[in-house]
């Protein structure tokens, strides 16, 4: 019971806040939205018994990445048009192929029988899962400790290469 | 809470964010529309390993949905040192407008 | 040593390439060209010593031991289909390995002296040095997913060393038109593989794309049908429309010509020993979906004869010298899908062998008169120039003597073996490749009389400075030369007092069709047969004498009209060829203009059209709309300003949006592009659910 309210709180905030995210016309509160969005899933994790992948979701996504989009956002809208930084295009057709998208996927997902095996049981995968990352999938998370690694250089010479051109261009 | 439901959300949200992706102009919008993309596939893992584990180890899903969150970060940092090196070059950072490379 | 040393024949070019690919501009720029070419040379080198040590090996092993597969790692696992890096080393691909590194490593030594002076010879030693390893993966994989690998990688590669001077516009076309032309028989292989992923999911628990398994399973696949036709019919065509396109067949042989733009070697290499023999490998290697495909089978020999013929035809006319070989080559690619067509597997891989060694030797001959004669590829301006190049000519005599079928040669004794299935499979197929022998004969010995013999014809300040290549050009060339002449004792046949001993040496992977089987176990039942009937050794004699005799006249023919008496030839021509055949000859037979006009043009003039009909049209129409319902509503206003002005606003207003929406089709936006292919997946994933 007190599983089922969680989680019904937790798909209103998914979904209500993810609502606000795709259609909100103020980009920066799309991106506060997008962060309630983000913890919703968290949650929606957590009742799925991925307790370390719920942390990861909050410190990574929720922490990170929702409020370095925020930066973003600040960073680059006209602040002195805050009403007009997140205009629709092209609504109608958009909004067409959504939800024929959406109502396509519904009825797959409905009309098929899924093979449900007995539910996992709700223990500490922590060390379960760090067991993985270094046995099984060692390569792959070597692989992707690489890819941040480039990712960070790649993104640091992305600014400063802009940073040194304006100032060139500033120059009189 | 069933595994029907859940698909369901994440369907939800992928649409949601496949509609963000189609009708934005700003360039950080699209991504945020990426970001629930994202979300919604590891949504999808985790409730799969729940509902019915790999044969291989119960927690395989949840390991690829953090494969998914780090692959994710990668691409946001990246795409945000884009869209500010963009900006500075041009002063905004609406995806339509930026056709330089058109030729 | 197979089990251990195998892997390493494509790892060694492979991190040859990303040495070069990676520092290659450090180490040109520190070491110096030569030392780029040294290194560039000692992966396929040492390739090669371990290629020939395995063969050794091999053969010393007891023939029901001579397919070994090794098993490195899993590649892909989902659920029941699975797929494994694994190489499989028997005696087919150990015999594509020594030619691939063999011819390999002589023309890798050859470019050095051919690169030389140009400033990317770091880029040409790593893109070949790829290719070399993409070509080597798709010879020793064992499924056909690795195989298509280095299918994929060998066009990639070939695309690069085409366009390898790509400042020049022609060059970069060439490259790309190589690489869309393979694209559409890449279709044929994915195809054909998708089928037999089908195949094996309805029939089989576990989907498997591995030769061996998929061996055993044929039975079963042929007794089924798909779309109405039995599916590995189905399943074979796609794999020869993939073999199609790699290896130059009608109708999707006009790449390879073009693709003389890039660098001689490359030619050498890639565009005539070793990429475009591996549609020839492929239907080698799937012999036994070949075997159980009749129909299939009769469309390659078809396809084949044809191909074999008309490049022929073509390669009488022309004055490129390049372009001579390059047709030559589609005319001899076309012999092997001909002897794989009649079922005789084995004579079509010994030709295989064959034409590399003699084909290679004669792009390399070609290749050192070209770069001696400063980078002239017109034949009608050479002539002569056995004098000053005395190795290259010899070699290049001795080469043609093999292509052109001359008793004892390496091309005598393939070439016969082919024409002689022909004439046992079907007369006609004997008559287009009989009349091609002769052909090839009369224009091979045109190219070696302009070029090599008669008078000079070009001006003399080229001449002077002609002179014989250095050592490390001129000895590959003579190597291969040698064995064009001696490779065909490897496999002489029964009446000729032999022992097909090639052919029962490819036996415990290539068994030919029954009625022409002389390899494995059926062997002795054939000999048998032999024996007791006479006549039918009596027919190959004459076939033999046959050809020979054709050919022979026709190379007569040739020095007869291209060095005893040119004038003559002229007066003969204007007399008995009228102009518009020879006209249609050297172009080709129009081909490409008729691709030009026939799909490019019309292509092309509806992407105009429809950027035209956006922007004249739709705009005109909207805007003509609100023009003109703006007058009318004006002269309605004076009538009537409330009503009719109101409708006809919202007329104007309608049309503008509707032609705003039409011509988003045409904006090439990104998110409208998105939405529409989302829509169309919508669309045809309801349809399948919904209908089927």
């Amino acid at each position: 019971m007190v599983q089922n309210l969680f989680y019904g709180g937790f798909v209103a905030l998914t979904l209500g806040a993810g609502l606000y995210v795709a259609i909100g016309q103020n980009l920066i509160r799309s991106a506060f939205a997008l962060f309630f969005t983000l913890c919703g899933v968290a949650g929606l994790y957590v009742l799925l018994a991925g307790d370390f992948i719920a942390m990861i979701q909050l410190m990574v996504y929720a922490g990170g990445i929702a409020v370095l989009l925020a930066f973003g956002a600040m960073l680059t809208h006209k602040v002195d048009d805050p009403q007009h930084s997140n205009l629709l295009v092209n609504g109608f057709l958009s909004f067409i192929s959504g939800t024929a998208f959406f109502s396509l996927l519904f009825y797959v997902l409905t009309e098929s029988s899924w093979r449900v095996k007995a539910e996992a049981l709700s223990e500490p995968t922590t060390k379960e899962i760090g067991k993985l990352l270094l046995k099984e999938y060692v390569l792959p998370f070597e692989v992707v400790s690489f890819l941040l690694l480039v990712a960070m250089i790649g993104a640091v010479y992305l600014v400063q290469k802009g940073e040194n051109q304006t100032q060139k261009g500033d120059r009189p | 809470m069933t595994l029907t439901n859940l698909l369901a959300i994440s369907t939800a949200l992928f649409a949601l964010g496949t509609v963000m992706f189609l009708t934005r102009k700003n360039s950080i919008a699209l991504l945020m529309g990426i970001e629930l993309l994202m979300n919604a596939a590891a949504l999808n893992f985790v409730a799969f390993s729940y509902y019915s584990p790999s044969l291989n180890h119960p927690l395989d899903g949840q390991v690829f949905a953090l494969f998914i969150i780090m692959v994710a970060v990668a691409e946001a940092v990246v795409a945000l040192g884009i869209a500010i090196a963009v900006y500075k070059e041009y002063a905004h950072v609406d995806a339509d407008q930026l056709t330089e490379l058109q030729g | 040593m197979i089990e251990t040393l195998i892997p390493l024949v494509p790892i060694l070019p492979l991190l040859g390439a990303l040495v070069l690919g990676l520092f290659g501009k450090k180490i040109q720029a520190v070491l110096g060209e030569a030392w780029t070419g040294i290194l560039g040379c000692t992966t396929p080198a040492l390739a090669a010593v371990i290629a020939y040590g395995s063969f050794f090996e091999l053969i010393g092993r007891p023939e029901t031991q001579r397919v070994v597969v090794l098993k490195l790692a899993s590649w892909i696992t989902v659920a029941d289909f699975q797929v494994e890096w694994a190489f499989r080393f028997d005696p087919l691909s150990a015999l594509m390995l020594m030619i691939i590194t063999g011819i390999g490593t002589l023309i890798h030594i050859y470019s050095i002296g051919y690169m030389h002076g140009d400033a990317g010879v770091w880029r040409f030693f790593a893109y070949i040095n790829l290719f070399l390893a993409a070509m080597l993966m798709l010879v020793l994989g064992d499924n056909l997913l690795i195989m298509f690998l280095g299918w994929e990688g060998v066009g990639l590669c070939s695309y690069l060393l085409i366009g390898f001077w790509f400042t020049n516009s022609d060059y970069a076309y060439a490259g790309r038109k190589a690489f869309i032309v393979n694209r559409i028989g890449d279709l044929g292989f994915l195809t054909g593989m998708f089928i037999l992923v089908y195949l094996s999911a309805m029939n089989f628990d576990l989907v498997t794309l591995s030769f061996g398994e998929l061996g055993s399973r044929m039975e079963v696949f042929s007794q089924y049908r798909i779309w109405g036709m039995p599916a590995l019919e189905v399943a074979a065509v796609a794999f020869f429309i993939g073999a199609m396109g790699k290896s130059a067949q009608i109708p999707l042989y006009v790449w390879l010509p073009d693709a003389m733009a890039g660098p001689t070697p490359v030619s050498a290499l890639i565009h005539a020993a070793t990429m475009v023999t591996a549609g020839v490998y492929m239907i080698g290697r799937m012999y036994f979906m070949y075997s159980l495909a009749p129909h299939a089978l009769e469309f390659v020999a078809i396809i084949a004869a044809i191909t074999c013929f008309f490049s022929a035809t073509i390669g009488m006319a022309q004055y490129d010298i390049k372009k001579v070989l390059a047709y030559s080559t589609v005319s001899q690619l076309g012999y092997m899908f001909l002897a794989m067509g009649t079922g005789a597997y084995s004579a079509g891989i010994f030709h295989l062998l064959t034409h590399a060694a003699f084909k290679a030797s004669l792009f390399m001959g070609s290749g050192a008169v070209i770069i001696a004669l400063h980078h002239e590829q017109d034949m009608r301006k050479m002539g002569g120039l056995i004098k000053k190049m005395p190795l290259t000519g010899w070699s290049f005599v001795a080469a043609t003597l093999a292509i052109m079928g001359f008793p004892l040669t390496s091309g005598f004794f393939s070439k016969d073996e082919i024409l002689e299935k022909a004439f046992e499979h079907a007369p006609a197929l004997w008559v287009l490749a009989f009349a091609a022998a002769g052909i090839t004969s009369f224009y091979m010995w045109r190219l070696v009389f302009m070029t090599f013999f008669g008078t000079y014809r070009g001006d003399h300040h080229t001449w002077d400075h002609c002179h014989e290549q250095p050592k490390r050009t001129t000895f590959p060339v003579a190597i291969l030369a040698v064995a064009a002449l001696t490779l065909g004792f490897l496999n002489i046949p029964d009446f000729l007092g032999g022992h097909y001993n090639f052919s029962h040496y490819l036996s415990p992977v290539v068994v030919d069709l029954e009625g022409h089987v002389r390899a494995g176990e059926l062997l002795l039942e054939v000999e048998k047969a032999a024996e007791a009937e006479p006549e039918g050794s009596k027919v190959e004699w004459a076939l033999m004498i046959g050809s020979v005799l054709w050919t022979l006249f026709t190379a007569a023919l040739a020095y007869f009209f291209y060095l005893a008496n040119p004038a003559k030839r002229e007066a003969l021509m204007a007399k008995f060829l009228p102009q518009q055949i020879f006209k249609v000859l050297h172009n080709k037979y129009f081909v490409d203009e008729f691709y030009d006009w026939a799909l490019i043009r019309p292509l092309t003039r509806l992407f105009r059209f429809l950027a035209s009909f956006d922007r004249l049209v739709i705009d005109g129409a909207v805007n003509l709309a609100g023009y003109l319902s703006r007058g009318v509503a004006m002269l309605a206003g004076l009538l009537d300003k409330g009503v009719v002005d109101g409708t006809v606003n919202e007329l104007a207003w309608f049309s503008q949006t509707a032609g705003k929406g039409f011509s988003l089709m045409q904006s090439g936006k990104i998110q409208v592009l998105v939405a529409s292919a989302l829509l169309l997946f919508v669309g045809v994933f309801a349809l399948l659910i919904f209908y089927v």
